[in-house]
């Protein structure tokens, strides 16, 4: 009995946990769904910020975090492949492959922030470039690195030995071998990891407050240097510090819903491959 | 019968579906007391969802729903207000595989009767000894009881899990193929002792070896794919119903 | 025996690419031990020990955002480690499969909000909920430690509960089901078997999710109150918790750092700041990161 009674206490005590976390994401975008929607409309969209904030839309703030997270793709994506290749091909079992898995693990663990900092000691200060979009692509894609890497590692890993053996039997050499399978057949990785990725870089403030964007004043970058654009995190963060005005207020929830629905797509989207490599890794 | 009142565990009309496909249909057959019950048929169809069935593992697979009647002692086993966990204590399984668990070889002969809560905590050593005694294996590891049972090889494993299950002291004891991952000398020694367990415990064994089945048991039911879902197709005396088997292929 | 093969582009292109992704970090990390090296000869171990830091005067102690930093990791820990481990404890062990991705995906969800809108939630929400629940210790606004720590944890939660859950899955599930067959219970398995042989990755996970509650900038920047010189007069006491704080990251993320670059040592102390909080969470995460790796001993 009083086992019975133990084994009802712990699984209504986990279950109160996951009830609380559950409840918690719901809440959360309840929050912010009831108080964002109102603002949304197609001029919210399509018209540029006004009265700091106060009124207009968000539209540069859009196309802003659209640029900074496709720069950051274009970087990441070479890298990420390159890394992945020479980590579970190249170094396969090699004890200087681990260490750049561990690597790596450590990049992903560095704080966003320092991202930034080093972005804004480099370029923006010791080569002059002023805020700029291209650093902001740079900084981003640097910190994606290790997730995008991550799964393609995964998807190469669990690339059945039957189709390297194949290729390799009929005399390809391994760099062929790469082109010709490996690549074709681990590029859904690739996807989910770049979309993973983005929707970090998406709602990432930290890295690009000193390297890539400003509040307001910046439209289409027609350059390199001294050409920041607006975004939607850094928006977000600067009205939320001084957000008395209702009209502030609408405005500055709608952009915290677009920002939210940005991200959560992107990552619903590479869900289903996400989990369905999670399980077969733990052959559930 | 008389067969019948000494029988301890008897399945009447049992089926098993899984999500919508049925796996198991119209499965009857009786385990006389203190017996050794065999199990045979070809691999997929369903000795090892049947054996699982007995002390309600089929529980643990999501999916699973197990229909007829199923009584230990009389008792029903599978319904919802029947505490499942007490009864695997009084019905215990033995799988093909040893799962020992990363501990030392005096805890993984302990771990289960420790939980029940029966035998007072001075009287564990004692029960561990018995059980290790019967599974002879003491002689082997007494002097080793505190180091990890994963270094034993996988034959003392399979006999530390049947230790282990003794331990709880058990009126059956279900074997799942508990030879087929041995070499043929563990094997020989796991057959010597499901012998010696007959009498004052029950044994149900799955094994696809018709040859193990003659050595082992007293009674066997065959099993047998009919429209592609399983059923009992003869029960009876393990020589002839090997036999009659072997003819018909 | 063989003779010299060309390597291939394939081969030259990978190596190169993966050079530059490693000596950018590498860069980094000197880049910050250089710009960070007149504080270091100016102040030394008193850095980390001084309790002032008035750049006017030239006083660069780091020990109030020390404190700040772990206190807030250590309430978000606090917060998140019964929560997440307990969910996952509930979706491994007890959960179908079904309900079990439901729960990872919503808990995925959770992880995706930016830290952004969590850090507007907090100043919108929380902030005021924790000045009501202070009102007894009088504080003097919602912005606290506490603030900071709570909603550190609500970010961490996500992160801890997917960490637990891959080292709770990769106990075998015959370990589970031996357990089982011995008549053990649901409960008594997860607690006697899959959480002492899980152990490492949960260790692992708990280092990994400090190592993010160290580095978490933005919404602890808002509600921090972001106030220097905060020392408590006891460590143990629990006073600070009520009132504003600074944290290393809150600091460095601040304005401050654009006055500072006018002043080189004033810059050397920013700089040093990121430096410390680099060595910080890297230890935490590369530590982490091995304990995990470290697989259940298991047949």
């Amino acid at each position: 009995m009083r086992r019975r009674l133990t084994d009802i206490a712990f699984r209504t005590a986990t279950g109160l946990c996951a009830c609380v976390a559950c409840g918690l994401l719901v809440v959360i975008v309840w929050a912010i769904c009831q108080r964002g929607w109102p603002a949304l409309s197609w001029r919210f969209f399509t018209e540029q910020i006004r009265l700091v904030g106060a009124d207009g839309g968000i539209f540069y703030n859009v196309l802003g975090t659209g640029i900074l997270v496709l720069t950051a793709l274009a970087v990441s994506a070479p890298l990420a492949t390159a890394i992945a290749l020479v980590q579970a091909v190249y170094l396969r079992g090699r004890p200087l492959g681990a260490m750049l898995g561990l690597f790596l693990q450590v990049l992903n663990g560095v704080p966003s922030l320092l991202f930034g900092l080093i972005g804004m000691i480099v370029f923006v200060q010791a080569l002059g470039w002023g805020k700029s979009w291209l650093i902001g692509g740079l900084v981003l894609g640097f910190m994606i690195l290790p997730t995008v890497c991550v799964a393609l590692v995964e998807r190469i890993a669990a690339l059945p030995s039957r189709y390297v053996e194949a290729a390799a039997g009929l005399g390809l050499r391994r760099s062929q071998i790469i082109r010709s399978v490996i690549l074709p057949q681990t590029k859904g990785g690739l996807i989910t990891g770049s979309l993973l990725g983005l929707a970090r870089a998406a709602g990432e403030t930290a890295p690009i407050m000193f390297t890539a964007t400003v509040f307001a004043g910046a439209t289409v970058p027609r350059g390199v240097s001294e050409s920041p654009v607006l975004s939607l995190p850094y928006h977000i963060f600067i009205l939320s510090q001084d957000s008395f005005d209702p009209a502030v207020v609408t405005k500055v929830w709608g952009a915290a819903l677009t920002l939210l629905a940005l991200v959560c797509s992107l990552s619903l989207i590479a869900l289903p491959a996400r989990l369905k490599n999670h399980e077969e890794a733990n052959n559930v | 019968m008389s067969d019948s009142a000494a029988s301890i565990l008897r399945l009447e009309n049992v089926s098993v579906v899984a999500g919508a496909k049925p796996i198991l249909r119209g499965v009857t057959l009786d385990v006389p007391e203190g017996s050794v019950f065999g199990l045979i048929g070809p691999s997929g169809v369903g000795k090892s969802t049947l054996l699982k069935c007995c002390n309600r593992l089929t529980d643990l697979i999501p999916g699973l729903r197990v229909e007829g009647s199923i009584t230990f002692r009389g008792q029903s086993v599978l319904g919802r207000r029947i505490d499942a966990d007490a009864l695997r204590a009084k019905i215990g399984i033995l799988f093909q595989q040893p799962a020992v668990f990363p501990r030392s070889i005096m805890a993984n002969v302990l771990f289960g009767v420790s939980h029940l809560g029966s035998v007072p905590r001075r009287e564990l050593p004692m029960v561990a000894e018995r059980a290790l005694r019967e599974v002879a294996l003491w002689d082997e590891v007494k002097d080793r009881l505190t180091s990890s049972a994963i270094y034993l090889s996988v034959g003392q494993q399979q006999r530390l899990c049947l230790a282990r299950t003794l331990a709880t002291n058990p009126d059956v004891i279900l074997m799942d193929e508990p030879t087929s991952a041995l070499d043929p000398q563990a094997s020989e020694v796991i057959e010597q002792l499901i012998l010696r367990l007959r009498g004052p415990r029950s044994v149900v064994i799955v094994t696809h070896n018709f040859a193990q089945a003659r050595r082992v048991c007293d009674r066997v039911a065959r099993l047998a794919l009919v429209h592609n879902i399983g059923t009992v197709v003869e029960i009876g005396n393990p020589a002839i119903v090997a036999a009659a088997t072997r003819e018909e292929e | 025996m063989s003779r010299w093969k060309r390597p291939s582009v394939t081969l030259v292109v990978c190596a190169l690419l993966t050079l530059v992704a490693v000596f950018a970090f590498m860069g980094m990390l000197a880049v910050f031990v250089a710009q960070s090296a007149p504080v270091w000869r100016s102040e030394g171990w008193s850095f980390f020990t001084q309790k002032q830091w008035f750049y006017r005067q030239q006083l660069f102690g780091i020990a109030p955002m020390l404190y700040g930093t772990v206190v807030v990791a250590a309430v978000a820990l606090l917060v998140a480690t019964p929560a997440g481990i307990g969910t996952a404890v509930f979706a491994s062990e007890f959960l179908p499969r079904r309900a079990r991705l439901a729960v990872k995906v919503a808990i995925e969800l959770l992880a995706g909000i930016p830290s952004v809108v969590y850090g507007l939630l907090g100043i919108v929400l929380l902030r005021d909920w924790i000045y009501r629940a202070l009102q007894p210790f009088d504080p003097l606004s919602g912005d606290t430690l506490l603030t900071a720590g709570l909603l550190v944890g609500v970010m961490l939660l996500p992160t801890l509960m997917t960490l637990s859950d891959d080292a709770l899955r990769s106990v075998p599930a015959s370990q589970r089901l031996a357990a089982r067959g011995l008549g053990l219970t649901a409960t008594e398995t997860a607690l006697r078997v899959t959480l002492p042989q899980a152990w490492p990755g949960l260790l692992g996970a708990l280092l990994l999710a400090g190592g993010r509650a160290l580095g978490e900038m933005i919404a602890v920047f808002l509600v921090v109150g972001r106030q220097d010189n905060q020392w408590p007069e006891s460590l143990l006491s629990l006073r600070p918790m009520a009132e504003a704080g600074q944290t290393l990251s809150s600091k460095l993320g601040g304005p401050e750092i654009n006055i500072a670059y006018g002043d080189p040592l004033h810059w050397a102390a920013m700089v040093a700041l990121g430096l410390v909080l680099l060595v910080l969470v890297a230890t935490l995460t590369l530590a982490g990161t091995l304990i995990r790796r470290r697989k259940p001993h298991a047949p």
